[in-house]
């Protein structure tokens, strides 16, 4: 180093031998050469489905010189396509998968070769939330869409996918802990919330985990499949015993192409580096459905009215779920799940359909668990549930109003930078926080769409107890409805309304209110005590209810320990929460508290839904 | 752009260095500049232009200094340029602290102001990369002519150079005007520098993909966690505490290889930082540039040892805390300042040795890096709450709530561990290798580099779940 730091370089300024020349000539040559071969001879870039696909289409669109956004996309545009790094990353890949087990940082690579996407293992947990609340959160999201469809006489049966993660935890190196009791809890808050709920944990018990996923793909194989179209059929009650089916099931081996390996390209090998690798027979086993005559059934129908749906993700879009569930209910069957999408997406195309055919009568919709653990599910509900358009005039919940950011009728410019749209202040509404009451903005946009999120306050305790939504708001819409989702009820919490333009936009506010679009209220005829007094009904009967009568009641503390409500099926209810089901409810309860409280004073009010 | 990346790699610097070569020598300052707008404003072009505010004030600020000087009579005691440098500094330090320090004031002053009277509102700034290098340089520049130790740079395009020159815009090291002044209007372009540049840039490059960019996922995810037990507290510390040193070192060579490719000796940043004995001899050998800005431009300025030894330990904790906000707009830095400051000052109490200085050389290396890692958790936390769990953690104190995240330590980390700690205390700087460059050792580099490469295009990988190619 010299007096001014700068480097030193010993000798006499010149380069000796061959070695700097050649060093130079490999350095120049190999960037060079990469250069030109990944712009002169690229790689076709690939072609995305679903989400991922819309999701390119909008960044393309909204790629701009300014903000980075158009030179992040040539970069990426110019790694997709990097013919050089399609040389030497199967090699590389290869290598570092099967010696050092390791897959890059967004997989997990797990015993004898099965690989995990990491984000499915190991839980991003921003607000660390526990995995109570994160089950919580699922179910209310979930319990939100029975009350929508039940409300158009729809039944749901939901199907969890559980992770696979979890199915086969043995299979993952030592120290990992996919927390599997996030999908145990959402099973357990689903049913504590009545809705009809297949449990895949239990099904799949007996079951060797190897054989119901594929060791390098995110999917569950055509065994599993079979298990869950089997108990979905069997938890909607319609599954026909075996004889007097006009179907029957046949293992047949399924080709390398159908078989999932989608992680081994998320490690970076091409379709050529990953037929290096011995293909795993449990991946290779797929059970068709044939006919009396032994031919393989047509797919199920993908469009037109049925009486059962199918709605999810590529879980039950590939994989012959429906033509399995149309087995096992020996009827036909629509599937509208599409691959890359979410689930409320497909339910949401369902939805726009059935306004010139109908609704099914039984929606079965797939949910994988890892979109509840990750919040995929929400930002698509907001929409599916405002899209749909189901909104009519009812009476307003709250006459709180809402502080507003912008003033009402004026034109305001929106950039990409998020603003306050308006505040909801404490103790304003009081809801059981399972999406019964919206959020309801009228107004236009023009330009680029608005993003719009409803938001619990800065504050972290909030953060955790509840969902922020997000939906978009396209010129020419003039309303959009934003429910509340929690997963306990929301006792007068504060509420922000964020609003942020894609690109440039013109947003007129006209006003922000609450509705509670299926809200209606009935008194419940409380019968005097019988026997012991410790049994006491409760009786409402809703008004032309469009379905089976719903009722959502709500049952106040305090309660001592260990207190058991129980309704009439014996189905087991948590202390303090909301619960749906028939008219007739039976309060078996402890003579301490009728003691203390008197019976009449623990049932406040009832919801009937219409 | 970044070096490690493929756009730079393979179309940029390629590019770069064909029109480089093929400008006649007189306008390569002029041909490197406007490569260096291209690079710096490749995500963000308007920022082009506040570099360019800020070139074309220092450079009229610079002249009119040398004017001043030039038209000052005989007897005047008046500091010719006064008023000219302190335009300089206004503007420097007014663009840094905007930019820099303006989302944090804002911030902090509406946490005072939310308990009582409600808060400010206010757009956040985005920060312009690099602007914290190029204002320090442009300032030693003013200061430099001021003073009298640099000559007013001649032409224009040299100044445009000087202060966009993109090897070292974005993260260092800090080159002062009087450093380089010489080589900016000449300088010689040799095949045995562009050797010694290649070499630099090939070690770099592999110590920041190979070493720091994976140590930093276990760093990355460590104080990110929600709580760690102590074996894992200190693996994330201990992989911040490389990352850190590879990545920042590893950049720095990189970008002393490519001056060097471009015929200019820049200055050394690090020299072994890891083998200091005590905080005074880490702060000789860690950030060197920047140690030797805060010197002569902050500590000195404002009394230094001149004023009795009370002075000398407040200007040396001033300079240490405005050290550690210069790294970032936030409390953890000015802590980390402080805790480096207050160990400087205890072992400049200590007659300049170390608190433990009776101790065997080995015992004060590790005791004074297990100082320097308890620093980084400061550096690194991304607030003083989390940076106190983590030492806590360290120390045995352990929380755990409802899910805790395992640290996911996997082969290829072991391996970066081991590699990290060989290299940092068994091997010669990267300097040290260019300056003595031999054949054997410019060979060892070369699959080192190819491996880096390599695994470039393999994190490179852009992952879709969905797709038909």
């Amino acid at each position: 180093m010299t007096k001014e730091g700068l480097i030193e370089l010993e000798g006499d300024g010149r380069a000796h031998g061959v070695t700097p020349r050649l060093v130079c000539a490999l350095f120049l040559g190999l960037i060079a050469a990469t250069g030109l071969i990944d712009t002169f001879a690229s790689r076709p870039p690939p072609r995305l489905l679903g989400r991922e696909a819309a999701n390119d289409r909008r960044r393309r669109e909204e790629a701009r010189l300014f903000d980075g956004s158009l030179a992040r996309l040539f970069e990426d545009d110019t790694k997709v396509r990097s013919r050089v790094r399609g040389w030497v990353s199967d090699p590389w890949s290869l290598f570092l998968y099967r010696a050092l087990a390791e897959g890059g940082d967004k997989l997990v690579v797990g015993k004898d070769g099965w690989l995990f996407l990491r984000e499915r293992v190991v839980l991003d947990n921003p607000g660390h939330r526990s995995a109570e609340t994160i089950a919580e959160q699922g179910a209310a999201l979930l319990s939100t869409v029975e009350r929508w469809l039940a409300n158009h006489g729809v039944r749901l049966v939901v199907v969890p996918v559980p992770r696979k993660s979890v199915v086969c935890r043995k299979l993952l190196p030592r120290g990992v802990d996919p927390a599997p009791e996030i999908d145990e809890q959402l099973l357990q808050a689903l049913r504590e919330r009545g809705v009809t709920t297949v449990d895949l944990l239990a099904a799949f018990a007996d079951e060797r985990s190897e054989e119901l996923f594929f060791r390098r793909g995110t999917h569950w194989t055509e065994r599993a499949v079979a298990i869950a179209a089997r108990e979905a059929a069997r938890a909607a009650g319609i599954l026909v015993p075996e004889a007097e089916r006009s179907t029957r099931l046949r293992a047949v081996p399924i080709p390398p192409a159908r078989q999932d390996t989608v992680l081994l390209n998320y490690m970076g090998l091409s379709r050529e580096g990953a037929a290096l690798l011995p293909v795993r027979v449990e991946d290779s086993r797929g059970i068709d459905v044939i006919d009396r005559d032994g031919n393989s059934v047509e797919p199920a129908a993908r469009e037109g009215r049925r009486r059962i749906a199918v709605v999810g993700t590529s879980f039950t879009a590939t994989f012959g779920f429906g033509e399995l569930v149309a087995h096992f209910a020996d009827e036909d069957v629509r599937v509208e799940a599409r691959p890359g999408t979410f689930a409320m997406t497909s339910l949401a195309r369902l939805f726009e359909e059935a306004r010139d055919v109908g609704l099914p009568e039984l929606v079965i919709l797939e949910v994988p668990n890892s979109a509840v653990v990750h919040h995929r599910p929400l930002p698509r509900l907001a929409q599916v549930l405002s899209d749909i358009g189901l909104a009519s005039s009812v009476p307003v919940l709250s006459t709180a109003a809402f502080h507003l950011a912008f003033d009402p009728g004026t034109a305001t410019p929106l950039d990409t930078k998020r603003r306050m749209l308006a505040r909801l202040p404490e103790g304003a509404a009081f809801h059981s926080g399972d999406g019964i009451v919206f959020v309801r903005l009228t107004g236009s946009v023009v330009g680029a769409p608005l993003e719009v999120e409803l938001a619990p306050v800065e504050d972290a305790r909030l953060t955790r107890a509840s969902y922020a939504q997000v939906a978009t708001w396209e010129a020419g819409r003039t309303e959009l409805l934003l429910p509340i989702v929690a997963p306990a009820r929301l006792d007068g919490s504060r509420l922000v309304v964020l609003v942020r333009s894609r690109a440039s936009s013109e947003f007129t506010l006209d006003a922000v209110e609450l509705r509670a679009p299926f809200a209606a209220k009935l008194p419940l005829e409380l019968a005097p005590p019988r026997g012991d007094a410790r049994l006491v009904q409760a009786l409402a009967v809703p008004e032309e209810p469009r379905s089976a009568a719903l009722i959502e009641l709500e049952i106040q503390g305090p309660f001592p320990d260990g207190l058991l409500i129980r309704l009439a099926d014996d189905t087991v209810l948590v202390p303090g929460r909301t619960v749906k089901r028939d008219s007739v409810l039976v309060l078996p309860l402890r003579p301490l508290l009728l003691e203390s409280n008197g019976a009449t004073t623990l049932v406040r009010d009832a919801f009937a839904l219409r | 752009m970044v070096f490690a990346s493929a756009v730079f790699l393979y179309l940029f610097l390629p590019l770069f260095l064909t029109a480089y070569y093929l400008t006649p020598k007189g306008g390569r300052a002029f041909t490197l500049a406007l490569a260096s707008y291209v690079f710096y404003g490749w995500w963000r072009p308007d920022f082009v232009l506040l570099m360019l505010v800020s070139t074309v004030v220092d450079y009229a600020c610079g002249r009119s200094i040398a004017r001043e000087r030039s038209a000052r009579k005989e007897g005047d005691d008046t500091r010719p340029g006064k008023r000219w440098v302190v335009l300089s500094l206004v503007c420097n330090l007014g663009l840094l602290g905007y930019f820099k320090y303006a989302n944090f004031g804002i911030e902090t002053l509406n946490a005072v102001l939310g308990q009582s009277a409600g808060t400010l509102s206010w757009t956040e700034v985005v920060l312009p990369v690099g602007i914290s290098f190029y204002t320090f340089q442009t300032i030693s520049y003013t200061v430099d002519v001021y003073r009298g130790a640099a000559e007013p740079v001649k032409r224009f395009r040299d100044f445009m150079c000087y202060v966009a020159m993109f090897p070292q815009l974005v993260a260092g090291p800090i080159v002062r005007y009087n450093t380089i002044a010489d080589q900016l209007s000449s300088r010689t372009h040799t095949l045995d520098k562009f050797y010694r540049g290649v070499i630099a840039f090939q070690i770099g490059l592999a110590k920041k993909v190979l070493v720091a960019d994976l140590l930093g996922q276990v760093a990355d995810r460590a104080f990110a966690a929600p709580a760690l037990d102590t074996g894992d507290a200190w693996l994330g510390s201990l992989a911040y505490t490389f990352q850190i040193y590879f990545d920042f070192s590893g950049y720095s060579d990189m970008a002393i290889g490519l001056g060097l490719m471009m015929g200019f000796r820049f200055p050394i940043n690090f020299d072994r930082p890891y083998v200091s004995a005590s905080i005074t001899e880490f702060w000789r050998r860690w950030h060197i540039s920047l140690s030797r800005f805060l010197r002569d431009y902050l500590y000195i300025p404002l009394g230094g040892n001149r004023h009795g030894e009370f002075r000398t330990y407040v200007h040396l904790g001033v300079t240490m805390l405005l050290g550690g906000l210069w790294h970032g707009a936030a409390w953890t830095f000015v802590a980390w300042g402080a805790y480096q400051g207050f160990f400087l000052i205890m072992e400049r109490l200590a007659g300049k040795r170390s608190l433990y200085a009776s101790f065997p050389r080995a015992v004060r290396i590790l005791l004074t890096f297990v100082l320097v890692v308890f620093g980084w958790v400061l550096f690194r936390a991304p607030d003083l709450g989390s940076a106190l769990d983590m030492a806590s953690a360290m120390i045995g104190i352990v929380q755990r709530p409802t899910l805790v995240t395992p640290l996911d330590v996997r082969t290829i980390h072991l391996v970066a561990f081991a590699v990290a700690a060989l290299l940092v205390w068994t091997q010669p700087t990267t300097q040290t290798i260019v300056a003595r460059l031999k054949a054997h050792r410019a060979w060892i580099v070369q699959p080192l580099f190819l491996l880096a490469i390599v695994h470039l295009h393999f994190t490179d990988h852009v992952p879709f779940l969905y797709f038909q190619f």
